[in-house]
């Protein structure tokens, strides 16, 4: 048997009139349900009551509508609100369990972003009563050097503000850290997969300086043969050669022709000019003859314009070629200055190769401090680029809208006030205060700062760097550092130079400053107190160890610019130039004359054996041009003696003919005789 | 975005309030407006939640406004600049944007005070109108679109039996769930 239908809670009760119109049918959305519960209730005693004997349908329609009445009650959701309520536990349970780990990837990534190498976070632990984060240990990668990290530190304890965290910032009030060490290696590459190293940007090399001599075992050949590249000599010898041999090819072929030409004429000019005038009897034998002297004074001008033009040619080219030659006992000059060079200590060389070793050792030293400046001011730089989300100015709308800054509203979107750490390490005592970082500048009162003490048995450094990166402010970065008593060893750096190992107790300092256009000026001095000097090998080596030894302190002042254009600037300025002057006057006097003399018999017996020989064209073209004046002068001659010789058969016919007039009469003419 | 829309369909011909569902319309334009990922759209998304408008008209509302929103924003930034820049409204503003959590609404932003400004005010002009809709379409649109037979002959499409069927099913967990 099928069941009765029972009707809802609601319905069985008897409801007052009112609330039957109120709270029943007005909470009933369609017309016809409202009008089907109004049938199905009726008034008893000012009650409506639900209607005896409705069938089964309607009683189940009736649960229906009372389903909906209880659902239009009220303005609240209760079911929601419950799955809010179970959200938040669920919520909370995630952040006390699984909240750290994602947190520490999250701290990952950012740091990965800001410094482009892979960054490790460990034991994370975020307090949210107590507003404070622990942190194991962090690791972040050097881009530019995978294997080594740019900074490592141990446990480090963070205290957030609670003003700013309610405000949507991040202000840490104060940091501590157990331990900071930079350039600790690496046990797995710190690239990113999407990164690459930066090429590091090389510093310019000054011209290479020559290697030193030793003058103990001094040997003038082998010392020109070494140098033999760096001389101009030889260049310059060939140079002169090739002129000599290209002038004597040009003109060889062109002298003899005209020699062959010359002695041609000179053979068919022989029969008219052994022709004694006299001889000639008539007048037309002596105009035949004058005509004939005349053919061959054309072909003797020929000659002379041709013997004139070879003599002129062969004179320029032996000029050019003379000219060479000059240049190239110049430069036999100066490398014969150059090689006496390397064997005067005065001359300064022996200061220039010492030099690049210097330089090679500061700007090492110079060069990391200032990668890491670098690195700091890039960070720096980004942090501000990106934490300006929306704008500030009257400009289009973008999707994302604009954020308008109200004034008192001097809050960074993230700031570290300060983080410190005080630790031993190596047996030294390290003092780190890292202040006011933050991602906007603007919005703190001091730019963010650095100071970093280290002491280490009596000795003390003191290093102080201020990063501003204040929109008015034009400086980016500045730091000064400050050594007293600190040990120097340069270990074998300056083996370049014989001497195997450099120590002494040093001052020093360094101030550094950077702009925002990336221009970089350092100066730094540096005071090393009872220097030594070991391993001294060599002339120069035991002359600078002995030198070393004799004075208080070796002096150096160094400056390094690096201008926004990429070129950078490098200049020492140290008493070490008179240190190496001293060592070297006693060893120029025992050596360096002897030397001098060896090298200039070398060169004098290079320049006789090798270079001379190279100049056997020239004697070819003198001769060349002697012969083509001796032809020159021939050929004028020939013209000359032609030109005689019409002169006379003219005269000749001249006087014949005057002699037949007086004998025939008077009633003759004559022809008339032309010139 | 279909389920959103069965919910609203089985609101307009079911007993669910006029108010509720006049409501859900005008809190889906609000937070059609006001962008997300900021406290302010969560707790008048958490209002909306806890409170009985209806859920399937607001979410229907906000999904197809929501489209629209890049038109719209030239427009919002604008009033928000405009607001935001008032020099009556600069005291005001200051001290909201330094009191605690007032910041994370991100009120400052011209597209979250343009949109909850002109959500604000079209709310109830919107609920109203709704209401009125919901009036009307009860008492005359609906009972004749029943009747007509281009009704009859559109249930009898396979793809709105299937969401007649969506719609049954989604009233049975939307009571379920109130």
């Amino acid at each position: 048997m099928k069941r009765q239908a029972k009707p809802a809670a609601i319905l069985r009760k008897a409801i007052p009139g009112k609330s039957f119109e109120r709270r029943y049918l007005g909470l009933l959305g369609q017309a016809a349900d409202r009008e089907f519960m109004a049938s199905s209730f009726e008034l008893v005693d000012g009650s409506y009551r639900l209607k005896a004997g409705l069938d089964d349908k309607a009683l189940k329609r009736l649960n229906g509508l009372a389903k909906a009445i209880k659902l239009n009650r009220g303005a609240v959701k209760t079911g929601p609100l419950i799955l809010a309520i179970l959200l938040g536990t669920v919520l909370l349970a995630f952040g006390l369990f699984f909240m750290n780990p994602v947190l520490e990837r999250g701290l990952e990534r950012g740091l990965e972003a800001a410094f482009g190498a892979r960054a490790e976070v460990s034991a994370l632990h975020l307090d949210l009563v107590r507003l404070r984060i622990s942190i194991g240990s962090i690791a972040v990668a050097d881009r530019d050097d995978p294997m080594t990290n740019l900074f490592q530190t141990g446990r480090i304890e963070l205290g957030l503000n609670l003003a700013s965290l309610l405000r949507g910032r991040i202000f840490i009030e104060e940091a501590t850290a157990a331990s900071i060490e930079a350039g600790t290696p690496r046990s797995s590459s710190g690239a990113l997969p999407d990164s690459s190293a930066r090429p590091k940007a090389t510093m310019a090399t000054g011209s290479a300086a020559p290697p030193l001599v030793d003058f103990e075992n001094f040997d003038a050949k082998a010392l020109l043969q070494r140098e033999k590249a760096r001389l101009g000599s030889a260049a310059a010898f060939a140079e002169a050669q090739k002129s000599y041999d290209e002038a004597t090819t040009r003109w060889k072929d062109r002298y003899e022709s005209s020699g062959k030409a010359l002695a041609s004429l000179d053979a068919t000019s022989k029969k008219i000019l052994v022709l004694d005038p006299r001889s000639i009897r008539t007048p037309s034998e002596a105009l035949a003859a004058a005509a004939d002297a005349k053919a061959l004074i054309g072909n003797a001008r020929d000659v002379v314009k041709e013997t004139g033009t070879i003599v002129r040619g062969i004179g320029a080219d032996a000029e050019t070629a003379t000219s060479l030659e000059k240049r190239a006992r110049v430069a036999v000059d100066e490398d014969l200055a150059y090689l006496k060079s390397l064997v005067d200590p005065k001359s300064g060389t022996a200061a220039k190769a010492l030099e690049p070793s210097i330089r090679e050792i500061l700007s090492d030293r110079a060069e990391r401090w200032l990668v890491y400046g670098n690195r700091a001011l890039e960070v720096g730089l980004k942090l501000k680029s990106t934490s300006g989300g929306g704008e500030t100015g009257r400009k289009a709308a973008s999707i994302r809208g604009r954020d308008v800054i109200f004034p008192s509203a001097a809050l960074p979107r993230f700031r570290l006030g300060l983080l410190s750490s005080s630790f031993a390490m190596d047996g030294s005592e390290y003092a780190f205060e890292l202040r006011d970082v933050s991602t906007e500048p603007d919005l703190v009162a001091s730019p963010a700062s650095l100071r970093l003490d280290i002491a280490k048995n009596g000795a003390k450094a003191g290093f102080e760097a201020v990063a501003d990166l204040r929109a008015l402010s034009a400086e980016a970065y500045s730091a000064k550092a400050t050594a007293e008593g600190y040990p120097l060893d340069l270990g074998d750096s300056l083996s370049a130079v014989g001497i195997g190992g450099f120590s002494g107790i040093a001052d020093g300092r360094l101030e550094l400053r950077g702009e925002k256009d990336g221009s970089v000026a350092a100066t730094g001095g540096l005071t090393v107190h009872e220097p030594s000097a070991r391993g001294a090998s060599g002339t120069l080596g035991k002359a600078l160890a002995e030198a070393v030894a004799s004075v208080d302190a070796v002096e150096l002042h160094a400056r390094y610019e690096t201008l926004a254009s990429g070129d950078d600037r490098f200049t020492i300025d140290t008493n070490l130039d008179a240190i190496v002057a001293k060592a070297l006057r006693a060893v120029a006097e025992k050596y360096a004359k002897k030397a001098g003399d060896e090298l200039a018999a070398a060169m004098r017996d290079w320049i006789g054996t090798e270079l001379e020989g190279k100049l056997a064209s020239k004697t070819a073209l003198a001769d060349l041009l002697a012969g083509a004046r001796s032809d020159d002068q021939a050929a004028v001659s020939l013209d000359g003696r032609l030109g005689a010789k019409v002169a006379a058969f003219e005269a000749r016919a001249k006087e014949l003919g005057t002699g037949a007039l007086k004998g025939i009469g008077s009633g003759l003419s004559l022809p008339k005789v032309k010139p | 975005m279909v389920k959103a829309l069965a919910r609203a369909l089985v609101a307009l011909n079911s007993n669910v309030k006029r108010e509720q569902i006049a409501g859900g319309f005008a809190c889906g334009v609000l937070l059609a407006l006001v962008p997300p990922g900021n406290l302010l759209f969560i707790l008048i998304f958490a209002l909306v939640c806890f409170t009985k408008v209806n859920y399937g008209m607001q979410l229907l509302v906000t999904g197809i406004l929501m489209l629209a929103r890049p038109l719209v924003a030239p427009a919002l930034d604008s009033v928000g600049w405009i607001l935001l820049n008032a020099p009556p409204l600069q005291g005001f503003f200051t001290i909201l944007y330094n009191l605690p959590l007032a910041p994370l609404t991100r009120f400052n932003n011209t597209l979250v005070a343009g949109g909850l400004v002109v959500g604000l005010a079209l709310w109830l002009p919107l609920f109203f109108a709704a209401r009125a809709f919901v009036s009307w379409y009860r008492a005359k649109l609906a009972p004749k679109w029943a009747e007509s037979r281009l009704y009859k002959a559109f249930t009898r499409i396979p793809f709105v039996q299937s969401l007649s069927g969506a719609i049954s099913t989604a009233s049975r967990v939307a009571g379920a769930l109130e």
